[in-house]
């Protein structure tokens, strides 16, 4: 049977974080009331005349070469042509014939190998109001429009057919959303819509240059849909073309709860356009030393951080990995180790109860009361003997929930590490009164049995008791 | 009062208090009332508004207040610029309950300087024809004959000031819209530079050719209110200049189509010039004749494409229909004329992949080579002399041929597609009816337009001539 | 020149009809303006002629991202031909 592979072009939107929109002075806020964030320009009313948002433009050029683009010299917005509610004028204001950014790539490591996902292009174009369905869209009588997010300024990430499965996919699109969010131009949150994904979907036989019909997926709105979706889509093509049908090239909605690919209706759908210069937006030209400026002014990406944190710092690869995944976990692992100059340490403990209590809450680092300062302090008092190290944990969830200093909550709630050989003497003899049974199992030679004993004690001194000062003294009462 | 409603004559008048603005204001509107039935020059009439209005210059004269040289002075506005407040239809059934949440800053700057509005003028729908015949709200007479057209789009703006029920209109001018009503009403229409005066709040189809102008009685008028407009210089410094020594050149391509009367007209002008010591000499703009063929398929295009936010969703007319799809097709069929509508046909299907190059794409190079023969011109000539069109106000019976009527404005539409300042002027009768000449100048030439214009004003004395109704 | 099927395919696309007793006079108007255009570039040589789609010497227009105020919400809403629930309301959008 003859092998086929897939031939998967990926189409992202992404939201920028201005303060107003890329035409108009409404604000962008997520969650606003419907309609409150409209005016002429944006609601497309008669006589509007759109004026370009600089920031919109700077963030498009720092994007741009995040993703090792090239910065055209010349822009120019283009009108796209179609009709539907949910956009205003009857057009979408988008750089159609000289987009500002061309030719990039990222770089993703797959099974050990890095694989390079070519961008054929990054253009600045303006969102679409959002469609409010009274049950679904089939079978509604009416639908309510939102032009809240008509006009907020989006990116529009192309890259070549470059990806081949479900798993590239991710790792692009996990990739390329770590690198949006260290530029600050996006929170790419796709719950929220501010990051979205298409994907061409097209397969041949292995090793073929020939591309085959594609179809175009819509409706992921999350990694865990993207990958599903393309997983389902891949085989469904192949079927098709190994039972000697075609594929029908169309636009296909994924199916979150039925798991499935659909054909969206496509009588209306336009096939052409009509593409032309917008008269109303005046082009612009861009100087080789501003674009240098806005180069200048990206921070440290995630490859390159990775690779300090490796080489510099010691982390193991899988630690430099987490840690840079985010911006602001990155930020707050710099920080505390600029404080307590032991990574190794700080990786341990933002990997594992600080990573806990973020998964516990459901949040972002960043979104926390937690600073690397107190993280740092923390750390210190461990490593002084003041706090054990379950008690610093129990510290942390604290920190957590009140942003209050680890020291104040180590004095607050009286949690400092009993190490005073006075303090423990009589609490071990309690113990060992109080278990005879387990004394001779001990003496039996089973191990587990001075365990207990010390978890015992432990427990007595709700975890505060010197860890190797206890076992030093429960081994020697019991042997002596 | 208004047998000479130039505004600098009324200005005067009003500041040393020989007549009150509110008794302008209601001059004006009982002359608007009365010949409404025979002109139809306006949409909507604001009359509470604006006697509120005049009554506000009024106090602020008797404070003893300098004025500007606008205030209250009556003014309209084609009724494609948006006054918030105040009902825009575009003269579209698209439109005929639409009153916009926001002005145009055109309007903006004149309300700030004092101008009154008392209504918004009838003009063909979204501008497109050049005879005011094709408004969802009736046809405009020419105000010296009735039974001619006043030309358009912006016919009405042109005819109410002929006829004196204002001082000052607005009008808009993608392809001659401004200068050929200027023409054949026999008033002074000036199509500035492009961007000169914001076209923000103008609910216009063609962006890249569209501007807004006055039409006024006279030069001075009009300089007046271009400084209000631009928000610029004192245009009146330009007026009672010498234009001895003046290059103008006269493009043969602009006289083949010309009519004899207007032909003689334009010579007896040329005359002028010359005895005014303007050195006037033939020259030659070879791609003129490709113009409007330009011209037709860029305003098309665009107009197709600018005129789709008309959908029904936010505001204007819509259709009963079951679904979405319905309701656009029934909206954009009731809501538009014929005219239009075959209009933006034609721009869907210039700009359509199979004709994109073939159309659109050789329409914009032929602008190119328009704005190439301009450059050369002006790298000889100050200015350029033409007829502003080739023939007298056709009969309101006439023009069934559309393509025929469109090229009326054949003169002026290369100014647009280089978004140069052009003026027309009134020069005479052929007949009883005005015929009006162009003057072009180099981008952001207004001043010698201006002065050159008022020059051969003083000679020709336009003005001093009553529309006959 | 254009047919029938080319010009409600192109109304189609603008969202407009044509009744039946337009459709030949459209069509006879609309092929009058391709053949004048096409006549008015015969005699042109435009093949190196580069396009002009913005005549203004203006570029780089851009205004700061600066807050400046929308439209309240009765004032968004005023000329809404339908509306429901603080939103501008459509017709279904399938057509079964």
């Amino acid at each position: 049977m003859q092998e086929m592979e897939a031939v998967i072009g990926l189409e992202i939107h992404v939201e920028m974080n201005t303060e107003t929109k890329i035409f108009c002075g409404c604000r962008t806020a997520f969650g606003a009331e419907t309609n409150t964030q409209v005016c002429p320009i944006c609601l497309g009313l008669p006589g509007h005349k759109p004026v370009l948002n600089q920031k919109a433009v700077e963030w498009h050029a720092k994007a741009a070469l995040a993703l090792n683009c090239e910065i055209a010299p010349y822009v120019q917005f283009d009108r796209k042509n179609y009709f539907y509610a949910d956009l205003p004028k009857g057009y979408q204001i988008s750089q159609f014939f000289y987009p500002m950014g061309i030719n990039g790539h990222v770089d993703i490591e797959v099974n050990g190998e890095t694989r390079r996902i070519r961008i054929r292009q990054i253009h600045l174009e303006e969102d679409t109001g959002k469609l409010l369905h009274m049950g679904n869209i089939t079978a509604s009588p009416s639908s309510l429009v939102d032009f809240n997010r008509a006009g907020v300024p989006l990116l529009e990430i192309v890259t070549q057919p470059d990806v081949r499965n479900a798993e590239e996919a991710r790792l692009f699109l996990q990739k390329l959303r770590t690198i949006i969010q260290y530029t600050g131009v996006s929170d790419c949150k796709m719950e929220e819509g501010s990051m979205r994904c298409d994907a061409n979907v097209s397969v041949r036989p292995k090793g073929s240059d020939i591309l085959g019909q594609k179809t175009e997926l819509k409706n992921m709105n999350s990694f865990r849909a993207v990958t599903r979706g393309i997983d389902y889509e891949i085989p469904r093509q192949i079927d098709l073309v190994l039972d000697g049908e075609e594929v029908i090239p169309q636009t296909r909605h994924w199916d979150e709860a039925k798991g499935v690919t659909r054909a969206m209706r496509t009588k209306y759908l336009a096939t052409d356009y009509r593409c032309f210069p917008d008269p109303n937006v005046p082009p612009f030209k861009n100087d080789p030393a501003w674009v240098e400026e806005i180069r200048q002014s990206l921070p440290e990406l995630p490859d390159a951080r990775y690779a300090r944190l490796v080489k510099e710092d010691g982390l193991p690869p899988y630690d430099a990995e987490v840690i840079t995944a985010s911006k602001a976990m990155a930020d707050f692992y710099d920080q505390t180790v600029a404080l307590v100059k032991e990574p190794k340490t700080v990786s341990n403990w933002l990997m594992g109860e600080v990573g806990r209590c973020l998964n516990t809450a459901g949040k972002e680092i960043q979104e926390t009361a937690l600073t690397p300062k107190h993280l740092a302090e923390l750390l210190g008092l461990v490593k002084k003997g003041v706090i054990t190290g379950k008690i610093a944990k129990d510290v942390m969830d604290e920190m957590f929930r009140s942003g209050q200093d680890p020291e104040t909550i180590v004095k607050e709630k009286g949690l400092v590490q009993i190490a005073d050989q006075s303090e423990l003497d009589p609490v071990i003899d309690r113990v060992i009164q109080a278990n005879p049974k387990v004394v001779e199992d001990f003496h039996a030679g089973k191990d587990r049995a001075l365990g207990f004993l010390v978890g015992q004690v432990m427990k007595e001194t709700r975890g505060k008791a010197n860890p190797q000062m206890l076992n030093e003294l429960l081994r020697r009462k019991l042997q002596g | 009062m208004l047998n000479d409603a130039r505004i600098g004559r009324l200005h005067e008048l009003l500041e040393s208090r020989q007549i009150s603005a509110e008794e302008l204001i209601t001059a004006v509107l009982e002359r608007i009332s009365t010949l409404e039935t025979t002109l139809n020059a306006f949409i909507t009439i604001t009359p509470e508004q604006a006697l509120a209005d005049a009554q506000t210059v009024d106090a602020s004269i008797a404070r003893g207040e300098a004025i500007g040289p606008l205030a209250g002075i009556p003014v309209a506005l084609k009724d494609n610029i948006c006054t918030e407040g105040v009902r825009t239809t575009c003269g579209s059934r698209m439109l005929e309950h639409y009153v916009p949440p926001f002005s145009a800053v055109a309007y903006e700057r004149l309300r700030q300087a004092g101008a009154v509005l008392v209504g918004k003028s009838n003009m063909d729908e979204f501008a497109t024809g050049t005879t005011n015949k094709n408004s969802f709200f009736g046809a405009t007479a020419n105000p010296w004959s009735p039974d001619h057209i006043p030309g358009g789009s912006s016919g009405a703006s042109a005819a109410s000031v002929a006829a004196r029920q204002v001082c000052l209109s607005i009008g808009s001018d993608a392809g001659g819209s401004v200068r050929v009503p200027a023409a054949h009403c026999g008033v002074v229409g000036l199509k500035p530079t492009y961007g000169l005066i914001p076209t923000d709040g103008l609910a216009e189809c063609a962006p890249s050719l569209e501007h807004l102008g006055p039409l006024t009685l006279d030069v001075t008028g009009c300089a007046l209110a271009l400084q209000v407009l631009t928000a610029g210089e004192d245009y009146t410094a330009y007026l009672g200049r010498d234009i001895r020594g003046l290059r103008i050149g006269i493009p043969q391509e602009y006289l083949e189509q010309a009519d004899p009367q207007v032909r003689s007209l334009f010579d007896s002008a040329v005359q002028m010039l010359t005895g005014l010591g303007a050195e006037v000499e033939e020259t030659s703009l070879p791609h003129t004749q490709s113009a409007p063929a330009s011209y037709f398929t860029i305003s098309a295009a665009e107009a197709f494409s600018n005129l789709s936010n008309f959908d029904g969703v936010r505001f204007g007319h819509r259709a009963e229909a079951r679904h979405l799809h319905e309701m656009y097709r029934k909206t954009r069929t009731e809501g538009f004329g014929p005219d239009l509508r075959r209009r933006l046909i034609f721009g869907t299907l210039a700009l359509s992949a199979d004709h994109y190059e073939e159309y659109y794409l050789n329409a914009q190079k032929i602008r190119t080579l328009v704005c190439r023969d301009f450059d050369q011109a002006f790298s000889k000539f100050d200015l350029l002399l033409t007829p502003t069109v080739p023939t007298p106000p056709p009969a309101a019976s006439l023009g069934q041929d559309e393509l025929e009527m469109r090229l009326q404005g054949r003169y002026a539409m290369p100014a647009n597609l280089a978004g140069i300042p052009a003026l027309s002027l009134p020069i005479g009768f052929a007949g009883e009816l005005p015929v009006g000449l162009q003057l072009l100048a180099p981008s952001l030439g207004e001043g010698t337009l201006l002065s050159a214009a008022y020059a051969l004003e003083q000679l020709v004395g336009f003005y001093r001539h009553a529309s006959k109704i | 020149m254009i047919g029938v099927d080319e010009m409600l395919q192109a109304a189609e696309a603008a969202r407009l009809e044509i009744p039946n007793d337009e459709a030949g006079g459209f069509l006879t108007e609309i092929n009058r303006m391709f053949a004048f255009v096409k006549e008015s570039c015969a005699n042109l040589d435009l093949g190196d002629v580069p396009p002009t789609a913005y005549i203004q010497p203006r570029m780089n227009v851009f205004r700061p991202d600066e807050p400046q105020g929308s439209l309240p919400l009765e004032i968004a809403l005023a000329n809404a031909p339908d509306e429901d629930e603080r939103c501008f309301k459509v017709p279904r959008i399938m057509e079964e």
